[in-house]
C-alpha cells in the first residue's frame, strides 16, 4: 500500500465550481509571467486545475468541514498579483517594524506570493543551506520535480489543488546532508493590494539524511484589507533529519487564510511544528504528517487566540504507515468576544504500524460568552493492535481559585484574569526552541493580554 | 489591628460563622483550634476576601477599616496575608513572575518604587534561604508539581518576601513531616514582630509546640466556645475535641 494514499470523504455536496471558480479558471488559462513552465510543471497545474474544476470548495457537508463555511472565499471577487514591481520603501519600512520580521537571522520575502529579492537577506547562509525560488527551481532543479507538490496534492481538497494549480512562485529549502541549521531561517509571507486579492504561495523543505534544520514561516498583511491567502508548505525529512518548523499566522482581521503543512518522515527522522494563529477573519490551518519510516518522531503544536469574529479552524491528521513511530498533539485555543474555534484531529495507524505510541490533546479556554468552540470526535483510525493511542479535549474558563489566589497576592481581578490567560498560552509558547521568536511572541501575546509590555519576564530565567 | 465583631457568615444555605467575636493587636500570636467543620478555614477565607461566602451579619474591622467592604486585593495591599491550606497551582506563571507582581502591587500602593527583577532577587535570596529552598524554584510555576511540603514552605515564603502586617496562616502545619514543620515555624518565628499580628489556623496542637502563641481560641460549631493562653492548647491536646461538643452543648 502506498503510503501517501489517504482514503478522501465523500465528494457529493460540494459547492458546484461554476459560479464560484470561474474566475479561478479563467486565470488559469490567461498567459503567464515569466519563462516558460517545463512540462511536468504544466501538466501538474493543469491535473490541479481540473481537480478544482470538478470539485470547487470544500463545503460544509463534507467530513472535517462541518463547523467553517468558506463562503467568504467563496462569495468575494478576488484580483491577482500581477508580476511584482520593485516594492515601495515605504511597504519594506512598514515590515521591517514588525516584531517578528527583525529576528536577526536570514530571511526571504515572499510579496503577493511572489519572492522579493530586495526584501529578502539571504547573503552568508551557512553551509548547507540553499534557498531558491521556485520560479527558478522549477525549471532548473531536478528535486522540484522529484517532490512537489507531491505531499500536499490536490486530491485532497479544491484549496490545496487551487494553490497547486495558480502559485506562481514560493520557496526551494534545502539543507545538505548532516548540514547543522539550527539557526533558523525566517520566511515572510506578505500581502499589500490596494484590493482584495488572492495569493498562492508554496514553500517544499527538503531536509537531508541527518541534517538539522529550524524554520519559521511568517504571514503578515502589509497594506489592503480582506485578501485570501491559500498557502502549502511541504516538508520532507529524509532519514535521521531533525526539522523544527514554525507557522506564524498574523494577517490582518479582515484576511481570509487556508494553509496546509504536510510532512513527510523517513526513518528515525524528527519533526516538529509548531502553529501560531493570531490574525485573520477566516483560518483553516492543516497540519499533516506521515511516519513513513521506522522510529519516527513527529510533534504539531498548535496555539489559536482569536477574539471579535474571528474563526480558526484547526485540522491535524497523523499518518503512522511504520512501527515505533511515536507523535504528540497539543493544541491550545484561546476563544474571546464571539469567536469560534475547531479543532479536528485524525490519527491512522496502519497496518504494521506495532508500537505506534500517539498522544493527542486539545485545550480550550472560553473568555467570553459568545465565544464558542466545536472540536469534533477524534477520529482514530487504528488497523495495528499493539498501539498506544490517547486523546482528550477540554473546554473550561479560567479557574476561580487561581483567581481568588491571585487576587490575595494583591493582582487586581482584571490582570488577574489577563495572566492566567497568557499562563494558558504560555504552555505551548515555552515549548518553542528559538529564544528569540518566543520571547517575541510573549511579548506580543503578554501584551495583548495584560496591558503591559514587561511580560517577558514571566518565565524567563533571572 | 483587628476586631471581629458578632461575624456570621453562610456558604449557600448552610450557615458556617455563627457569631464570631476576637480582638488582635500588633505583635500578638492568636492561635484558631478546633476540630473538623468548626468553621476554622471559613474565617480565613472570609478575612481574605473569598466571596462564595456571605457574610449575613457582623463586621470586622482591619488597620480601623471595614475589612468586609475591602476587595481581596485591596485587603493584601494593606498588608493583609493568607497562607492558603491547600495553595494553588498555576501552571505557566513563574513564582518570580507572580512574586514580584505580588511584591509591587504592594509597593505601589505604599508609595514605593517598583523593583526590577535584579533588585527583586537581591531581596528575596535570604529569605529563601531561610526557608530552605532552591533559588531554581523562582523560576517554576508556581506550586506546580510542587510536594505539599515544599507548597506550604512557598507560601511562608511569599509572607516573608511580602512581610505581612496581618498574616492569617490556615493549615499551614496540615500534612508537614516534623522537619518540615520546624522550618515552617522557623519561618514564622523570624517573622514576629512587635508591629505584625499572627493569626495561627490549626487542627494539631503540634504546631503550638514551635510557635508559641499569646493566644488560644477554640473555635466549635461556627463560634468561640473557650479562650485562653497557650496552656489551653495543652488541654486540648489531653482530652481531644470531644469534651467541646459536650461543653458547647450544656
Amino acid at each position: 500500500m502506498s503510503t501517501e494514499t489517504i482514503s478522501q470523504p465523500a465528494r457529493a455536496e460540494e459547492i458546484p465550481a461554476a459560479a464560484a471558480a470561474r474566475r479561478y479558471l479563467e486565470r488559469f488559462a490567461a498567459p503567464r509571467a515569466g519563462a516558460a513552465a517545463p512540462a511536468w510543471l504544466r501538466a501538474r497545474r493543469e491535473q490541479a486545475m481540473d481537480r478544482f474544476a470538478a470539485r470547487g470548495f470544500p463545503s460544509q457537508r463534507q467530513e472535517g468541514w462541518r463547523h467553517t463555511s468558506l463562503a467568504p472565499i467563496v462569495q468575494t471577487e478576488f484580483s491577482f498579483a500581477e508580476a511584482a514591481a520593485p516594492p515601495a520603501p515605504a511597504l519594506l519600512r512598514q515590515l521591517e517594524r514588525l516584531p517578528l520580521a527583525g529576528l536577526g537571522c536570514p530571511r526571504a520575502v515572499l510579496l503577493n506570493g511572489r519572492f522579493a529579492p530586495e526584501w529578502s537577506r539571504l547573503e552568508g547562509l551557512p553551509a548547507g543551506l540553499r534557498v531558491t525560488p521556485l520560479a527558478h527551481a522549477w525549471r532548473e532543479v531536478s528535486a522540484a520535480e522529484a517532490h512537489w507538490a507531491r505531499l500536499a496534492t490536490s486530491e485532497r481538497h479544491g484549496l490545496i489543488a487551487l494553490n497547486t494549480a495558480l502559485a506562481e512562485d514560493g520557496l526551494l529549502i534545502e539543507a545538505a546532508p548532516d548540514a547543522d541549521l539550527r539557526e533558523p531561517l525566517l520566511v515572510i509571507y506578505a500581502s499589500a493590494a490596494s484590493r482584495p486579492l488572492a495569493q498562492f504561495p508554496r514553500a517544499l523543505v527538503l531536509a537531508g539524511r541527518g541534517a538539522r534544520l529550524a524554520l519559521i514561516e511568517l504571514f503578515v498583511t502589509l497594506d489592503g484589507e480582506g485578501h485570501f491567502t491559500d498557502a502549502a508548505t511541504e516538508i520532507r525529512l529524509d532519514e535521521n533529519a531533525e526539522v523544527d518548523h514554525y507557522k506564524i499566522a498574523h494577517e490582518s482581521l479582515s484576511a481570509l487564510h487556508f494553509g496546509a503543512i504536510e510532512a513527510r518522515l523517513e526513518r528515525d527522522a524528527r519533526y516538529r511544528t509548531t502553529s501560531v494563529l493570531l490574525g485573520g477573519r477566516l483560518t483553516r490551518n492543516e497540519t499533516g504528517a506521515c511516519l513513513a519510516g521506522a522510529g519516527a518522531d513527529s510533534r504539531l503544536l498548535g496555539l489559536y487566540a482569536a477574539a471579535g469574529r474571528q474563526h480558526m479552524d484547526n485540522f491535524t491528521r497523523l499518518d503512522h504507515a511504520h512501527p515505533h513511530g511515536s507523535s504528540r498533539e497539543y493544541y491550545k485555543g484561546i476563544l474571546d468576544g464571539e469567536s469560534a474555534g475547531v479543532f479536528s484531529g485524525r490519527i491512522i495507524v496502519r497496518p504494521g504500524a506495532q508500537r505506534t505510541d500517539a498522544i493527542q490533546s486539545n485545550k480550550n479556554l472560553l473568555l467570553s460568552e459568545s465565544a464558542s468552540l466545536r472540536a469534533a470526535e477524534p477520529q482514530l483510525e487504528i488497523y495495528a493492535d499493539d498501539v498506544r493511542c490517547t486523546h482528550g479535549a477540554t473546554v473550561g474558563q479560567l479557574d476561580p481559585e487561581a483567581l481568588f489566589y491571585l487576587r490575595t497576592r494583591g493582582l487586581e481581578a482584571d490582570a488577574a484574569r489577563r495572566l492566567l490567560t497568557y499562563a494558558f498560552a504560555n504552555e505551548i509558547l515555552t515549548q518553542i526552541e528559538i529564544p528569540r521568536l518566543r520571547q517575541a511572541l510573549e511579548n506580543e501575546l503578554f501584551a495583548r493580554w495584560t496591558g503591559t509590555a514587561a511580560g517577558a519576564q514571566a518565565n524567563a530565567p533571572a | 489591628m483587628l476586631e471581629i465583631r458578632n461575624l456570621h457568615a453562610r456558604a449557600g444555605e448552610h450557615e458556617i460563622l455563627r457569631g464570631i467575636d476576637l480582638t488582635l493587636k500588633p505583635g500578638e500570636v492568636h492561635a484558631i483550634m478546633g476540630p473538623n467543620g468548626s468553621g476554622k478555614s471559613t474565617l480565613a477565607q472570609v478575612l481574605a476576601g473569598r466571596e462564595t461566602y456571605a457574610v449575613t451579619a457582623g463586621e470586622a474591622r482591619y488597620l480601623g477599616r471595614d475589612l468586609l467592604e475591602m476587595k481581596p486585593e485591596e485587603r493584601s495591599r494593606e498588608g493583609l496575608f493568607l497562607a492558603f491550606q491547600y495553595p494553588v497551582e498555576i501552571p505557566g506563571v513563574s513564582n518570580m513572575y507572580f512574586l514580584r507582581a505580588a511584591l509591587n502591587a504592594a509597593r505601589k500602593q505604599q508609595g514605593l518604587e517598583e523593583l526590577d527583577a535584579a533588585d527583586f532577587l537581591a531581596r528575596v535570596r535570604d529569605k529563601i534561604r531561610l526557608l530552605g529552598m532552591e533559588e531554581s524554584l523562582l523560576q517554576r510555576s508556581v506550586n506546580e508539581g510542587f510536594s505539599g511540603g515544599e507548597k506550604k514552605r512557598n507560601e511562608i515564603f511569599q509572607m516573608a518576601v511580602l512581610e505581612p502586617k496581618l498574616a492569617v496562616l490556615d493549615e499551614t502545619d496540615s500534612g508537614l513531616d516534623i522537619d518540615a514543620l520546624k522550618v515552617v515555624a522557623q519561618g514564622v518565628n523570624a517573622l514576629r514582630d512587635p508591629e505584625r499580628g499572627i493569626l495561627l489556623v490549626t487542627h494539631y496542637q503540634r504546631l503550638l509546640n514551635y510557635i508559641v502563641p499569646d493566644y488560644v481560641h477554640v473555635l466549635s460549631n461556627g463560634r468561640i466556645v473557650r479562650s485562653g493562653g497557650k496552656e489551653l492548647a495543652l488541654e486540648l491536646e489531653e482530652k481531644g475535641y470531644g469534651w467541646l461538643e459536650t461543653a458547647a452543648v450544656a
